[in-house]
């Protein structure tokens, strides 16, 4: 995973949490994080660390992984937007937004870092207000997936309805129906 | 008070502090390897670079040197092939068995086609390098497209193709261009359609189109009946040495190179050739080039607008069984101002004829093609309807008039006029016909009498003075051509190009034929 992701992660904890919680969570990893918590923007991380650090917050927080990564994702959402404006454009259609995600963002960050490896991210319109997407990945990140389609809504102030059809064991792969209120006249 | 470093907000400070500069610690190195991975990628790209520049100068100066080669050789490869082709010609005409003559012709054809493939490999070999240039003056288009035609007009009789010209009367204009690239545009776009045609016709149809940028651009499509091009071979076709597939090489000869060579001229001159054609349906291609310098013909004093005046509201019916020839001539026959009825074959045309007498009215002249079906009946039926004040019948043939002619008089036909139709020829026959026993419509009548009678004048001395220097056989003859090449090709027509290669041969008595008798009559004696 891209070192960016790490330390908007880090940066959201401590924002929302307080750099104590922050520090503890770190602290109760040690050993098990390749850097012990310090992560640069331009450096790769093992995905496993990603979830070491959310599982450790959700427990020490008592706060459910989705609520989490929800959250984590509307300020990703953000910090994606500041670094990337040309991907983001407010006349978009949302399902547009999804449907080119893979061939518009996905080719260019391919470009971009040769060593990347992007989900696969596949959509198909199955009625005017529903679309399937699916997401196939090599790292278990079918929930951060949910969580950032969640926020795209929100970027685009749109109310989703998000129905996870299925989800892999190992968390690489998911389908599901992304259903927008549509508005009406 | 407490030390602050004992403080537990000192502390985790302290260890965000470390995170941040093992953090920075970690990029400065990251930055450092990449960078170096940058400038070792950046290295081998120059290094790459390098030796890419230096193998195109390699290849470049190669292609050059051999093109240079070539450019300097041509002399030297020209040479002994014109006198290979030049002696075999001059050893033809000394007495000879048939054996050795058909050697003879056989060493002469082989020596023709490979003249020609060397002039077309040197001519690809200046283009290469660069120095095929552009040297414009004017010229009459029109013209240059009869010329074109003249010359290929054997290997299509031979083949018994006919060409149809259409609409190029309407490029009769003069431009500023280079008239030698034209004409070789011009001959390899008519040699192809007659190498590739077996039967049926190629028919070359002028156009001018007004460009809204580049204004006037002139368009002379050729379009052939023969084998047709597939797709595939299309997109090769335009490429150097490509020739089409093994099987079509093998039964026509030629290096292939006519078609490069034609893409190129048209894009020296700013135009382009394009190409349209199936397999088994022919070929269809279009030259086109835009021009910026015309004059009208109208500058260019000419008698044949006075004639061409003079056959206004003319009542001429064609009949021709070729669709493609009959449309052709009834434009450029509506061109010139005449009436026109068409007819497709012979009892059509009798058809004509008959209801045009029930209703009183008359053609000065029909023109048969000699192929379609029951020709020289209709002429003759023609002739024992009315055999005096009947119609003028003109023969049209696409083989030589000489093995028709005296079939065609004795059908009752007028003149025999070779095909193609040209507005020259056409505007001459018609006038040379139907002359003052074929009063024209009024007003024309009196405003362009005067000055055709006066052309006349001096057409026949000119014209007797040139018959006695035939008789005479004075050798003075080509040069008197020449000076006045523009009268001739009005007074000739057609016959301008059989004239002077007669006269070239000192054949005299054949140059003195074509003038024609009427010609030889002093003026007083003319009726």
């Amino acid at each position: 995973v891209k070192g960016t992701v790490f330390v908007e992660f880090l940066d959201h904890v401590e924002d929302k949490y307080g750099l104590d919680v922050l520090d503890s969570v770190i602290l109760a990893l040690q050993g098990k994080l390749s850097t012990n918590g310090a992560y640069t923007s331009v450096g790769n991380y093992p995905h496993e660390e990603m979830l070491e650090l959310a599982s450790a917050i959700c427990s020490m927080r008592g706060e459910s992984l989705e609520s989490l990564l929800d959250d984590f994702a509307q300020s990703l959402m953000l910090s994606f937007e500041r670094m990337h404006p040309e991907f983001f454009d407010k006349e978009q259609d949302i399902f547009d937004f999804f449907s080119t995600l893979e061939s518009r963002i996905h080719t260019d960050v391919r470009k971009i870092y040769p060593d990347a490896r992007p989900p696969l991210i596949l959509c198909r319109r199955i009625a005017e207000d529903s679309l399937e997407i699916s997401y196939q990945s090599a790292r278990p990140l079918a929930l951060m997936a949910i969580a950032l389609t969640r926020a795209t809504g929100v970027r685009f102030e749109e109310e989703l309805e998000v129905e996870v059809l299925t989800l892999a064991d190992d968390h690489s792969s998911m389908r599901m129906v992304v259903k927008r209120r549509m508005a009406t006249v | 008070m407490s030390d602050i470093s004992d403080t537990t907000e000192y502390k985790l400070l302290q260890r965000k502090l470390a995170r941040a500069m093992a953090a920075r610690a970690e990029a400065e190195s990251l930055l450092e390897s990449r960078s170096r991975e940058l400038y070792t990628s950046n290295l081998a790209l120059s290094d790459a670079n390098r030796q890419l520049i230096v193998a195109r100068q390699t290849s470049e100066e190669a292609s050059k040197a051999k093109s240079l080669f070539i450019g300097n050789m041509s002399h030297e490869l020209l040479s002994p092939m014109n006198a290979i082709i030049g002696l075999s010609q001059l050893l033809i005409d000394t007495p000879l068995n048939d054996k050795q003559r058909h050697f003879l012709q056989g060493i002469s054809s082989s020596a023709q086609l490979q003249l020609s493939m060397l002039k077309e490999v040197i001519q690809i070999s200046a283009i290469e390098s660069g120095s095929m240039g552009l040297h414009p003056r004017w010229f009459r288009v029109d013209e240059l497209i009869e010329q074109a035609v003249a010359q290929i007009h054997a290997a299509a009789r031979a083949k018994g193709l006919e060409i149809i010209l259409s609409h190029v009367e309407i490029l009769r204009m003069e431009i500023s261009a280079d008239r030698e690239r034209w004409a070789q545009a011009l001959q390899i776009l008519l040699s192809n359609a007659v190498k590739f045609t077996e039967q049926g016709h190629v028919m070359v149809v002028g156009e001018i189109q007004m460009h809204p940028e580049n204004g006037p651009v002139l368009k002379i499509t050729v379009r052939d009946t023969g084998i047709g091009i597939s797709a595939e071979e299309q997109a090769r076709i335009f490429e150097p040495f490509e020739q089409l597939s093994q099987s079509v090489s093998k039964l026509y000869a030629g290096a292939g190179l006519g078609l490069p060579i034609l893409r190129h001229i048209a894009g020296l001159m700013g135009g382009d050739v394009r190409l349209e054609s199936t397999i088994g349906n022919g070929s269809t291609f279009v030259f086109s080039i835009p021009v910026t310098s015309v004059k009208a013909v109208a500058d260019v004093p000419e008698l044949v607008s006075d004639q061409a005046l003079s056959l206004n509201s003319v009542a001429v019916l064609i009949v021709d069984q070729t669709p493609e020839a009959l449309d052709a001539q009834a434009a450029l026959l509506s061109s010139c101002g005449c009436k026109l009825a068409i007819a497709g074959t012979a009892s059509e045309a009798r058809q004509i004829l008959l209801e045009a007498e029930s209703q009183a009215r008359s053609f000065a002249a029909v023109m048969i093609d000699w192929q379609t079906g029951d020709a020289p009946a209709l002429m003759q039926w023609i002739r024992q309807q009315r055999p005096a004040s009947g119609p003028k019948v003109i023969g049209l043939t696409t083989m030589s008039r000489q093995t028709l002619q005296f079939d065609a008089e004795q059908a009752g036909c007028d003149v025999l006029i070779e095909k193609p139709l040209t507005w020259q020829v056409v505007t001459t026959n018609l006038l040379r016909l139907l002359g003052t026993d074929f009063p024209p419509a009024g007003q024309e009548l009196t405003r362009s009498q005067p000055a055709v009678a006066g052309a006349d004048l001096d057409r026949d001395r000119d014209m007797a003075k040139l018959r006695a220097w035939l008789d005479d056989g004075n050798v003075r003859v080509m040069e008197w051509v020449e000076e006045n090449e523009l009268f001739l090709r009005r007074q000739l027509a057609g016959d301008f190009y059989q004239f002077v290669s007669a006269v070239k041969k000192y054949d005299f008595g054949s140059a003195a034929a074509l003038l024609g008798p009427q010609l030889s009559l002093p003026a007083g004696e003319r009726s």
